[in-house]
Parts: C-alpha cells; sequence; structure tokens
C-alpha cells in the first residue's frame, strides 16, 4: 500500500483495516481503545488481537491511511503518557468513505433481490 | 501460566518471529495492550483467558507469515528492507523436502515420533494431574489465606482430634480469624420431592459460606445471626440439587426443603460449580445446636475452618488460639486437658496424604521423558551420521551451509512438531483415563484438566529436543570440507563418539530406578492383599439405613424396625445371617467415645481414652465371622432393661487391662462417654473378641467396644450385613422390596458387597502401583530398544571389520560374543549406576511403604535381573546380524 496510489486502488478494505478507520473516524485513540471500540460496536463479531492490530496500523501507517499522534491528552482520561494515539488522515477518511459506499452498494443490490428486507422509511 | 510469563513469552515471540524492525516499532504497545486484553479475558475465567491466547498467539504466528509476503505494490528495496532471508516460497520447499524425507524412513519416523509421544503424553497427564489436585489453589476467592483448625494433644502435636462445640464458640473470639466457622457432615433423607433420597450436607456453626466467601447464584447465605438456637431453620442449596429439585427455578427460594422430617427454607442457591468440601454436597445449614450441645466440651465433632484476617498469617492465628485455650483448659480440666490446637492452611488439609504418591509419580514421568529424549537422540545422532554423505553431496554441489542447515532445522522441527502432536493426544487419553480410573475419593479430581501450561511444555520439550538432538551434530558435520567426508569410506572418527554409550547407559540407569519403585509398590500391595483383616469376609451384601425420620421418633421404633427388617431378611433363600451394625470393618475408624472403668475411674484433671465403639445386633459377630475368644458373645437380653453387657476387642483388653494390672476384664463394669454425659449408665464386659481392622488393611486401629442397639437405641443409622450362599448381589432387589414392604419412603444406600468394600480399601495402593508400573514397563521397552538401536548401528558400522575377521577365519560365536560384550558391559555399567540411584530415592518412597522396606534387597535384585535379561535379548538380535554378513560382499562395497 503506498500513499501515491488512488484511494480506490486500495479497495477492498480487510475487515480489520475498515473497523479501525470507522473507529478513528470521529476521534483519536490508542490501541487498546480501538480494540474495545471495534468489539463494542460490532457486539463481539470482530475481536481484534494486539497483532493484528498493529499488524494493520503499520501498513495503514505505511499507506499513509492514519497518522500516529504523541501528545498527551487533556482533559477526559488519565491516560499513560506513553500511549500513542492514532488519527485518520484525510487520505484514510477517503478510504473509508468509498469502502463504506461500496459496502452500502453491495448491501442495496442483495436489498433489491430480497436478500435483506427493504429499509423501512423512517 | 502466570500472566506475566506469558507476556514475556509474547514478547519474546513477537521478537523471535517477526523481522527486527516490525517488532520493534510498536512492542512496548503490543505488549500493553495484549496484557489489557489478557486481564479482560481473566476476568472472564480461564477459559476466556486460554481462548484469547491461543487467538493472540494465532494471530502473530500469521502474522508473522504474512509480513514476509512480497506485496506487489511495493517497491523491490522495500521489501529486502522489511524482509529477512526466511522468504515464504523457500519455506515451503523446505516443509516439503522435510515431510517427504520422513515418509521415505517409515521406520525411524514412526520410532522417533512414537517415543516423543510416550515421553510426552505422560508427563502431560500426570503434570496436568498434579497441577489441578497439588499446585491449583482452592477454587475460593483467595483461597491462600484458609486455614483449618483442629485440636491437638499438647504432648503430641500430631494427634489431632476434632473440636467440641463448646470450645468453638469461645474460640471464635479470636480475632486472626474472621469469620471463623466449624462444620460437621450429615446426610439426612429428603422428602416431598419426588422419592425419598438421601442428601449429603454440611451442618456449620458460624456461617461456613461466609468464610468460603463466594457469593450465591440466588438468594443469600447465612450469617451467624441464622446459628442462633430458635432462629428459622434455613438452607442453601447446590446447584446441580437446585436444577435436580427446582428445576432451575428462581423460585426455588422461600420453598421448604424437608430434611429427616423437619421443613427448612430455601435462602440460597450456590453457583454452578462451587463444591465445599466435596462435590457430593448438597446443601449447607446452619448448625442451631441446642443448648445443652452448644455448650458441650466432650462431642468432639466439628472440623474448624477459618480465614485469616488481613495481614494476619497462620503462625499468629496459631498462636492466639493457643492462648485461647489455656483457660478453656483450666476452665473445664477433665475435658480439655491436654488439648491444644492445630492451624493449617487449608488447602495442604484437603490434599492429605496424596502428596507423596503424586510426586513420585511426577517424578517417575519424568526418568521416563529423560530416557525418551536419550532415545532420541541416539537416534537423531545416527541419522545425521547415516546422511553425512548425502549432506556432503549437497554441499558440494552448491547448497550454501546456512541453506543446508536451514533445511535440517526444518525437518527437526516437522519431527518435533509431529512428535509433539501426538504427545499431546496420547497425553489427553491417558488423562481420561487416569481420571476415570482413580479412586472416586481421590481429593480435587474435579480440579483437574489439561493445562494451557501443560500443552505450551509438551511443544516446547518436543521442540527443543528435536532441534538440540538433530541440529547439533548436522552442524558439527557440516562443518567438514564436503570432499573429505565424500572420500571417507571407512567408518570416519566422527560416528565414533562417547555419547551414544553414555546416553544408553543413562536410559538403563533410570529405568532400573523406576522398576525398583515399582518393584516395591508390587511387594507393598501383596503384603497389604495378605493381612488378616479380623473378619471372613465373603460373601456378604451391606446396606445403609438412617431411621431419622419422622416414622421413628423413638428407640422403640427403631428396635422395631430392625428386628422386623431382620427377621424378614433372614426368610431370604440362600441366606445364613443377617446382622446390623453402626459401622463396617475396613470402612474407618468411626465414632469414638470416652472408655471409663468403674473400678478405677480416671482422676478428675484427665481425659480418659477414647476408644471406637459399635451399636450392634447379637447376630453382628457371627455374620461376620469374628471369633470369640473368651467368655460370651451379646444377646438382646443385653440391653437397657435386661442385663446391660458389653463385648470388647483383644487389643481393647491389652490396652485398659494391662498384664499385672488386676483383674480380668471380663466382669468388669464400664461406661463410655464423659461421666455427665455418658452413652449408658454401666454396663459389664461379657466377652472378649479378636482384633478387626477398623480402618483399612494397613492401619493399626483395631481397639473396639461393642454394644447392642438395645443398650443403645438412640443410634439411628445403620449398615445391615446378609451373608449368603452364593452371589449376594443377586439377593439386593429381592432385600430391597422387603425393606420397602416395611417402610416405602426408607431410602436404602450404599448397596455393595463385602468384596467390593474390601477391593476399594486398597484400591489407593493398587492404583500408584499400577501407574508405576506401567511407566516402569514403558521405561523398559524404551531403555531395550535403545540398546538395540546403538548396536545396531556399532553393528553396521563395523560390518567392514567383521567382514575381515571372518575373512581371517573367526567364527560366528566369536563374532556374537563380540558384539554381545559390547552392549552388556553398556548395561551392567547402567545398572550398576541405576542401583546406586535407586538406593538414593527409594528413601522417599518410605511413608509409602507397608511392611517393606525401602531399600529391600529382594525387589532390587529382580529389578536388575529383569533389566539384564532384556538388554541381553537386546544385544543378541543384533549380534546375530553380525555374523550374517558375507565377507565377500562387505569387503568389495568398499
Amino acid at each position: 500500500m503506498s500513499r501515491s496510489s488512488h484511494p480506490s486502488a486500495q479497495l477492498p478494505l480487510s475487515v480489520p483495516v475498515f473497523q479501525i478507520l470507522v473507529a478513528l473516524a470521529d476521534r483519536d485513540l490508542h490501541g487498546y481503545a480501538i480494540i474495545q471500540d471495534v468489539a463494542a460496536r460490532t457486539e463481539g463479531e470482530v475481536q481484534l488481537t494486539a497483532s493484528t492490530l498493529y499488524a494493520a496500523i503499520r501498513r495503514m501507517l505505511e499507506a499513509g491511511m492514519i497518522d500516529e499522534v504523541d501528545e498527551p491528552r487533556h482533559g477526559v482520561d488519565r491516560d499513560d503518557e506513553r500511549r500513542r494515539y492514532y488519527r485518520m488522515t484525510l487520505y484514510g477518511r477517503e478510504i473509508a468513505r468509498l469502502e463504506a459506499a461500496r459496502l452500502e452498494r453491495a448491501a442495496g443490490m442483495a436489498r433489491a433481490k430480497r436478500l435483506l428486507p427493504k429499509m423501512r422509511k423512517a | 501460566m502466570p500472566p506475566r510469563l506469558t507476556l514475556h513469552v509474547f514478547r519474546a515471540a513477537r521478537r523471535l518471529l517477526l523481522p527486527r524492525e516490525v517488532a520493534r516499532v510498536h512492542e512496548v504497545e503490543a505488549v500493553q495492550t495484549a496484557d489489557a486484553l489478557a486481564r479482560d479475558a481473566a476476568r472472564r475465567g480461564r477459559r476466556a483467558a486460554f481462548a484469547y491466547w491461543r487467538a493472540e498467539f494465532l494471530s502473530l504466528a500469521y502474522t508473522a507469515v504474512s509480513v514476509r509476503r512480497p506485496d506487489p505494490a511495493l517497491p523491490d528495496d522495500l521489501v529486502s528492507s522489511a524482509g529477512s532471508p526466511l522468504m515464504l516460497s523457500t519455506l515451503r520447499h523446505d516443509l516439503r523436502h522435510a515431510v517427504r524425507l520422513l515418509r521415505q524412513s517409515p521406520g525411524f519416523s514412526v520410532v522417533a515420533i512414537a517415543t516423543l509421544a510416550l515421553g510426552i503424553g505422560a508427563n502431560a497427564a500426570i503434570f496436568s494431574l498434579v497441577h489441578g489436585v497439588l499446585l491449583t489453589p482452592l477454587p475460593y476467592p483467595d483461597s491462600g489465606r484458609l486455614v483449618q483448625v483442629l485440636h491437638a494433644a499438647m504432648d503430641d502435636p500430631s494427634a489431632l482430634a476434632n473440636i467440641t462445640p463448646g470450645n468453638f464458640y469461645d474460640l471464635e473470639r479470636a480475632s486472626t480469624l474472621r469469620p471463623f466457622a466449624a462444620v460437621s457432615a450429615t446426610t439426612r433423607t429428603l422428602t416431598g420431592r419426588g422419592e425419598p433420597q438421601p442428601l449429603a450436607g454440611i451442618r456449620s456453626a458460624g456461617s461456613i459460606l461466609e468464610v468460603l466467601g463466594v457469593p450465591p447464584l440466588l438468594g443469600r447465605i447465612p450469617t451467624s445471626r441464622d446459628d442462633q438456637p430458635g432462629a428459622a431453620p434455613v438452607a442453601v442449596i447446590s446447584h446441580p440439587a437446585w436444577q435436580r429439585l427446582f428445576g432451575g427455578e428462581a423460585a426455588a427460594i422461600g420453598e421448604p426443603l424437608v430434611l429427616d422430617g423437619r421443613p427448612f427454607t430455601v435462602i440460597g442457591v450456590m453457583p454452578a460449580g462451587f463444591q465445599f468440601p466435596t462435590p457430593d454436597v448438597e446443601f449447607w445449614i446452619p448448625a442451631q445446636f441446642p443448648a445443652q450441645l452448644r455448650a458441650s466440651r466432650t462431642q468432639f465433632m466439628l472440623t474448624g475452618v477459618g480465614r485469616l484476617a488481613d495481614g494476619r498469617s497462620v503462625r499468629e492465628a496459631d498462636a492466639e488460639l493457643q492462648a485461647l485455650m489455656a483457660p478453656l483448659r483450666a476452665d473445664h480440666p477433665q475435658a480439655n486437658s491436654n488439648l491444644g490446637v492445630r492451624v493449617q492452611p487449608l488447602h495442604d488439609a484437603v490434599v492429605g496424604a496424596t502428596g507423596t504418591p503424586l510426586w513420585i509419580l511426577m517424578g517417575s514421568v519424568a526418568c521416563v521423558l529423560l530416557i525418551a529424549c536419550a532415545n532420541l537422540a541416539n537416534l537423531l545422532l545416527a541419522r545425521a551420521v547415516h546422511r553425512r554423505r548425502e549432506i556432503a553431496l549437497r554441499q558440494a554441489i552448491g547448497a550454501g551451509r546456512g541453506h543446508v542447515l536451514r533445511q535440517l532445522l526444518t525437518e527437526s522441527l516437522v519431527l518435533g512438531l509431529a512428535g509433539g502432536t501426538a504427545g499431546l493426544a496420547t497425553g489427553y487419553l491417558f488423562l481420561v483415563a487416569l481420571l476415570a480410573w482413580l479412586p472416586a475419593d481421590t481429593p480435587r479430581l474435579t480440579d483437574v484438566s489439561m493445562e494451557p501450561a501443560v500443552l505450551l511444555f509438551t511443544l516446547l520439550v518436543a521442540l527443543v529436543a528435536t532441534v538440540l538432538f538433530g541440529l547439533a551434530p548436522a552442524l558439527q558435520l557440516s562443518r567438514k570440507a564436503p570432499a573429505s567426508v565424500l572420500k571417507d569410506t571407512a567408518s570416519s572418527a566422527s560416528a565414533r563418539s562417547r555419547l551414544r554409550p553414555a546416553l544408553v547407559i543413562a536410559e538403563i540407569a533410570l529405568a532400573l530406578v523406576l522398576l525398583a519403585g515399582a518393584g516395591l509398590l508390587l511387594r507393598r500391595f501383596q503384603a497389604l492383599q495378605q493381612v488378616d483383616p479380623g473378619f471372613s469376609a465373603r460373601p456378604m451384601l451391606t446396606f445403609r439405613i438412617g431411621l431419622r425420620s419422622t416414622r421413628y421418633p423413638n428407640a422403640a421404633a427403631r428396635l422395631a424396625f430392625v428386628r422386623e427388617a431382620i427377621e424378614r431378611l433372614e426368610r431370604l433363600p440362600g441366606v445364613v445371617a443377617v446382622a446390623a451394625g453402626s459401622n463396617l470393618p475396613l470402612a474407618g475408624r468411626g465414632t469414638g467415645a470416652w472408655f471409663n472403668r468403674l473400678d478405677r475411674p480416671v482422676p478428675p484433671g484427665d481425659t480418659p481414652p477414647a476408644v471406637p465403639y459399635r451399636v450392634i445386633t447379637p447376630e453382628y459377630f457371627r455374620a461376620l465371622g469374628i471369633p470369640l475368644r473368651r467368655g460370651r458373645l451379646l444377646t438382646d437380653t443385653d440391653g437397657l432393661d435386661g442385663t446391660p453387657s458389653v463385648v470388647i476387642s483383644e487389643s481393647a483388653a491389652k490396652r485398659f487391662w494391662p498384664d499385672g494390672g488386676g483383674r480380668d476384664p471380663i466382669g468388669t463394669e464400664i461406661y463410655l462417654g464423659a461421666p455427665h454425659d455418658r452413652l449408658f449408665d454401666r454396663a459389664t464386659v461379657v466377652g472378649i473378641v479378636g482384633d478387626v481392622k477398623l480402618a483399612g488393611l494397613d492401619s493399626g486401629i483395631t481397639e473396639a467396644v461393642y454394644g447392642t442397639q438395645s443398650l443403645m437405641p438412640w443410634w439411628s443409622s445403620f449398615t445391615f450385613l446378609v451373608r449368603a450362599n452364593g452371589d449376594p448381589e443377586l439377593l439386593a432387589p429381592a432385600a430391597r422390596r422387603h425393606l420397602q414392604a416395611l417402610d416405602p419412603s426408607l431410602p436404602v444406600t450404599s448397596v455393595q458387597t463385602m468384596d467390593q468394600i474390601a477391593v476399594s480399601s486398597v484400591a489407593p495402593a493398587r492404583s500408584s502401583m499400577l501407574l508405576l508400573g506401567i511407566f516402569a514397563a514403558v521405561a523398559l521397552a524404551m531403555a531395550a530398544v535403545g540398546v538395540f538401536g546403538v548396536l545396531s548401528f556399532n553393528v553396521t558400522r563395523r560390518s567392514r571389520e567383521m567382514g575381515i575377521r571372518m575373512a581371517l577365519g573367526a567364527d560366528a560365536a566369536s563374532l556374537r560374543t563380540l558384539v554381545v560384550r559390547d552392549g552388556m558391559v553398556q548395561a551392567l555399567a547402567g545398572i550398576a549406576l541405576g542401583l546406586l540411584g535407586a538406593f538414593w530415592l527409594t528413601g522417599f518412597m518410605s511413608t509409602l511403604l507397608f511392611q517393606v522396606p525401602p531399600r529391600d534387597p529382594l525387589t532390587f535384585a529382580g529389578a536388575a535381573v529383569v533389566l539384564a535379561l532384556v538388554s541381553a535379548l537386546a544385544c543378541y538380535l543384533p549380534a546375530r546380524r553380525a555374523t550374517r554378513v558375507d565377507p565377500l560382499v562387505v569387503l568389495r562395497l568398499e
């Protein structure tokens, strides 16, 4: 994965990579918090191990999807200063968006074929 | 495995498996995150923790592979900077080659894998057993702070006794034990929920469930307030009991539980998996002693269990309780004289005497593993020498030394993995068999399972053994210049190694130690079989009955039932005699009481000696075949409204009427119990019977006082004995029917023949003997294989020399002698070494042995002879092969 390539060239994303991007969509998190967030959101379906997480993070860093943020957090939690936080880059955000759209299209196809129930109008 | 250690292993594995930069960059975080995840998992239980680490290590392995996979999008220089020499494609190639090589030499592979499997499997199983029984803490929160409290004699601290209720309620004031309870076991008949059934339970002075600290699944646990006389009777039930009796409904709380006719309100249910003290206990009730029993200093019936207060140690608790006993001794001189206390960790009390046999077993499987490793080493060394040409050839045509080594490493790893996996499977099966086969009353058997630590350990052993023994010689061989090896026609110097004979000698020594140990246990078992139990055992049917429900409110009802039951049972076909008694021989010491001669009262400050007593029907002695030595046996009129009489055993007569002590026991009056709290007011000794082993064939307890039911009519639970011609088990259904005709609600339990009781009393001795015997046999077989292997190899190596000798006129016999002598020298050296080792090690077995000295010369000699014979056989076969050599063929081949 290299940053010079177009976002769409990175698709389709693996499950861990996509879930990490979603976790980082609205705030910066450190490794353990990412794992907790993913587990909570997917209700236990996706349980990342430390090895999988950091392997993915390494690749995402290399590809430019995320950045490391070293400054300690103020306020909310009394976090350990040694923890490194991760932040989604604009490039990463674009990739995440494209992947989400791809998944939505796929869900739409399934819905059209009645594999999924139709969406109820709110 | 302790969590810290696993974390270190994880860190090391990351460094080992991942390329250096990759491993280093996120090392701190990855380890921290893994730690946090592991703690989360550990909170959910051991199984969750194991599942987590398994997933973590697996994903680490996967990452190790995928990080090296060349990424098509990356330019080449990035690949080489991130990657390492261990490219994926070469790994696959090496693996395939290794597997093929192993398949090509099935003899070698099978023997190597089987050797590993046996050695590792035995260790995995026994270590799991030792771990579960001895090493795992008890399944209660902070169980290291739980202690057991008993009375101990001041002049003999190893003589222990239960605590009396009076003493307990005084000792409860101790500040080092918070909370503190005391328990006794009880069996009650449950009625009103289906068929009447006996339930095993615990009565607790204070609150034992508070001490143990396990929160209930439903409801609440009793507190000390529930233990006051007059409080509402309440009960807590076990999870299986809750499922079975109340269908697992939450509405069970508040429901009545009718035990022996009394209703107890269910106030709580314990969680699944909770047990105290054994898995069969189904209810816990507060003791609620009536006032007189609460103050009793003479009913030695309770076992104390307490939790150390924060910051206090066992020694402080012991000291405090000893100090509290001093005024109690002064205030109640007769009951408490010479009584102190003993406080010990509860874990030690539970595990009891199983420690020594288990460690001995652990030692013996360790020996088996060492032998297996020695054999493996020999196998691999021989193979390396055998392949030296092949290795040299490959180097000659261009394979780099690193490549060759890498391939040998892969072969060793494959062998190690195969052996390790086979070992795990063997170990698992062996453990399952062990658990099914060990006596059911072995403590903590339910805590035993295959440990993750064991799995890791076995894999580690397998890998280390194969890599070490497979790679070391290969390293040495590959260092030589290929040309010199290829040219080398004769047996090369590298093949002559001191290591191999040394390994064989070591194997044989270890095998001898195991054989000697097994032999000693065999002798012990034989000695046990020959002990005279004091009664003629068979054929006899026995079963237990408790007469405690509201149907038997008084002595008359109980007497009538027993009489009627015996009459009916006597009418069964084939029945020779029927009797009932409070306890059976071999079953245990049973209840005891203070023995008092009326003509020689014990001085007021002294405690009378305690002696086991039995409540029997007059036919008891005849039914069991206990011989009368002097005087007469008991009859129905020897009760309270006739001529109160007792019969005593020979050893009791000897103890309480020592020679020269004056009167003949016959005709003396005695009573049992405390002066103000007698079991019966007075009774005359009318007869002396032969000694019976009360507590097992290897116990020395034989003193007993026998009285009829009419003398002690308050006794309410009996074991019936039905002596018959033919198979006693056939009588069981008919006997049950007759009894149920008398009282349909009466549960009949513990139906077994006397034979079965005798067999189960020696079951522990038999189990350890058989287990050690199996290990010794395996060790013997492996040692024989080792000797055979080394000698075969030598013969092959020396075939040219043999050919020359034969060409020069040597005859077959002298060649055979040459080979055999070579082998037997090693064997005899091993036997000598083994005898020294056995001499030293079997000293540790002395607590196990019964009537057999630990350094029994007969056993040692026998083991030595067996080993020598087996070695001789193992030498003979290669020797024969040596003489089959055709000198012409051999000479031409070189």
